[in-house]
């Protein structure tokens, strides 16, 4: 199974929840086709929730930084989400972890961007 | 003795592998003689082993099985006609039978060809058309040439020869489709001699023909109200234009795909030729496909064959550059150890002695195989350079860093670079990589320090941190291929479990506990392990 990706927008923020598998040559490029289209909406606030990708190679964690990295560059501020416990290992080890902006949960991402508070706390 | 092939389907269409190896290897991995990508076949899925006239088939302990005419096997004998399924009932079928490339696939045409001939009377018209020996002659001397894995050009050559002399027309031009576009393969005249395509040669009437979906077009252009507006052919006098499109076989799966077409003109009224001379038409049109089908797949696969056989020329200078003989120094023994899972890999590493200390290198370039290969041997050449050089550590990592970042490659690679000192000090700097273990006794510590990996972020810093080692200690440098092993039920061997096996073994030994924990599957990604033994 490949990387599914499910658009949604609260608040002015746009949410991609990524599920699946990001791995060269199907997830991958399905992810940074995702951002790249919801850069093209202009949008500065974008929460990556990847609660459901049980699996990401070394070719996955290159794409995710590219459109981390592409998406900076615009001038949109970008924050990663639940990040699986190997995932997340995976972002200390490689030091990824000081570049990106990391949340436990999605509210909290969504949050961090301005003075939203979460209507049920 | 013929050879015999095995045909499918795949996304490229239909295919026809000879088996003319003693073995032929199919499955996922791209490293195989046949790559199959369906889901439930393994990566080294099963071999066809070639014995003299003798084939058999031999599972290689796939996971999901090989399947002969429904039935699971380790090991049969194939008969011709077998049809063979990899990794389920559901799989698409492999047919083994007779080579019908070259042989069959000829043969086929010339016999069709010739009963059409003896049904039919000679066409007439103002050439005389050519003796039915002659045709025969020609079929016979295509089907050598298709024998010979003869070239596309001699097929598309010698059916403008029979076509024209059958028709007695004046020009003939074969076009074939290439980046989904018509373009002239050759064109030749009745008199023999080459002609090139001109403004007279009607574009329209091509693609008239082709979205017609007919075997074959016939426009009298004094006749069609439509070919008046066709002011170059008009001007021209020609008067009959013949389209014939190259349709490959249909099959149950795929419908008739276009290859070409075959066009001829002449100034020659269209009424000149009867029904009849229709029927010969319509059947040197599929017989032409079907011909010109074959040397495509034989020219197709001769290409394969060329960059299978360069590949292997391209591994074995990978790994003699990936082979370094080790330097021992009177402080310092090396032991290290590389397994691909592919023919070649990204994982790479590397030792210089200079006089005052010992510089290694460990490194996993993203991704596998030989895209992964070509940027491990660049950086190798890099990092040697720069340990030559006497640069410092992180001026190596930025530098490695700014390499893969402005090149654009889509790589990055995670390294371990490190000098010991004769008295035990420790410089390293680990980017992004698996940590470091320091072995004394049956104790291991991590190298906790790391960096960022190189190739990713343009605006990195790097560091370096410091360590002593203990004479007798030993320190570790594996790359995640062994961390990220995997057992059949899916459980990682992970750093713990690494730490848990390294005291007190060797490099070698160590790599046996990760392959036989991932056993029985082969290593999911290149393996290396490294280790340096101080004092």
């Amino acid at each position: 199974m490949s990387a599914k990706i499910n658009i949604r927008h609260m608040e002015g923020v746009t949410v991609l929840e990524v599920s699946g598998r990001i791995v060269l040559g199907d997830g991958g490029v399905t992810s940074r086709d995702s951002v790249q289209d919801a850069l093209k909406t202009g949008t500065r606030k974008l929460v990556v929730d990847m609660g459901g990708v049980n699996y990401m190679d070394s070719a996955g964690l290159g794409e995710l930084t590219n459109a981390y990295t592409s998406a900076k560059a615009r001038g949109c501020d970008v924050k990663l989400a639940r990040l699986t416990r190997r995932l997340d290992d995976l972002m200390q080890i490689t030091k990824l972890a000081t570049i990106f902006d990391i949340y436990p949960d999605e509210m909290e991402a969504v949050a961090s961007f301005s003075n939203y508070q979460p209507a049920v706390r | 003795m013929d050879v015999m092939v095995l045909k499918y389907s795949d996304e490229n269409g239909q295919q026809t592998i000879a088996l003319d190896r003693e073995t032929t290897s199919i499955g996922r991995s791209p490293d195989q003689h046949i790559v199959l990508h369906d889901r439930g076949v393994s990566r080294c899925h099963a071999m066809i082993l070639r014995e003299g006239s003798v084939y058999s088939v031999v599972d290689q302990q796939s996971t999901h099985g090989t399947f002969l005419n429904g039935a699971r096997i380790e090991r049969a004998v194939l008969k011709p006609g077998d049809l063979l399924q990899l990794g389920s009932l559901n799989a698409p079928g492999l047919h083994f039978q007779a080579n019908s490339v070259s042989t069959s696939g000829a043969h086929s045409s010339v016999s069709t060809l010739l009963s059409s001939l003896s049904e039919l009377r000679r066409p007439v018209g103002p050439r005389r058309p050519a003796h039915e020996l002659e045709q025969l002659n020609w079929l016979l001397r295509a089907a050598r040439q298709l024998n010979q894995g003869g070239a596309i050009d001699d097929i598309v050559l010698g059916l403008l020869h029979l076509t024209l002399e059958l028709t007695g027309l004046e020009r003939g031009l074969v076009f074939l489709q290439k980046d989904g576009q018509m373009r002239l393969a050759r064109g030749l005249s009745a008199d023999g001699t080459s002609v090139d395509e001109d403004s007279t040669i009607s574009r329209r009437a091509m693609s008239n023909a082709i979205q017609s979906g007919s075997q074959f077009s016939v426009s009298d252009t004094q006749k069609d109200g439509m070919a008046l507006d066709w002011p170059s052919v008009m001007d021209k006098g020609i008067r009959s234009i013949y389209c014939i499109p190259l349709r490959k076989p249909a099959s149950a799966k795929e419908p008739g795909q276009l290859l070409g077409l075959l066009y001829l003109d002449s100034q020659i009224g269209v009424g000149t030729l009867t029904e009849v001379d229709h029927r010969l038409l319509e059947a040197i049109a599929t017989e032409a496909a079907a011909l010109v089908d074959h040397a495509l797949l034989a020219d197709e696969e001769l290409k394969a064959r060329q960059a299978r056989e360069e590949l292997i020329v391209a591994a074995d200078i990978h790994r003699g550059l990936m082979s370094i003989a080790l330097p021992q120094l009177p402080y310092a023994e090396i032991h290290a150890r590389t397994i691909p899972c592919f023919a070649i890999g990204g994982d790479f590493y590397d030792a210089v002695a200079l006089d005052d200390c010992l510089c290694v290198a460990i490194a996993d370039v993203s991704g596998k195989g030989v895209s992964a290969a070509i940027v491990a041997a660049t950086l190798q050449g890099i990092i040697h350079s720069q340990f030559l050089a006497r640069q410092s550590l992180p001026e190596i990592a930025a530098l490695l860093n700014h390499f893969l970042c402005t090149r654009k490659v889509g790589k990055y690679a995670t390294t371990v670079l490190l000098k010991l000192f004769p008295n035990g000090r420790l410089e390293y700097i680990n980017c992004g990589h698996v940590q470091p273990l320091v072995i004394s006794g049956t104790e291991v510590r991590s190298l906790e320090e790391s960096n960022l990996i190189v190739g990713l972020i343009p605006t990195a810093k790097y560091a370096s941190s410091g360590y002593t080692l203990c004479p007798g200690e030993r320190i570790l440098l594996p790359t995640d291929g062994l961390t990220e092993a995997e057992d059949r039920d899916g459980r990682v061997f992970g750093e713990s479990g690494l730490i848990a096996c390294v005291p007190h073994r060797t490099v070698d030994e160590v790599l046996e506990d990760v392959l036989r924990f991932s056993a029985p599957s082969p290593a999911q990604d290149d393996c290396t392990l490294l280790e340096v033994k101080y004092g």
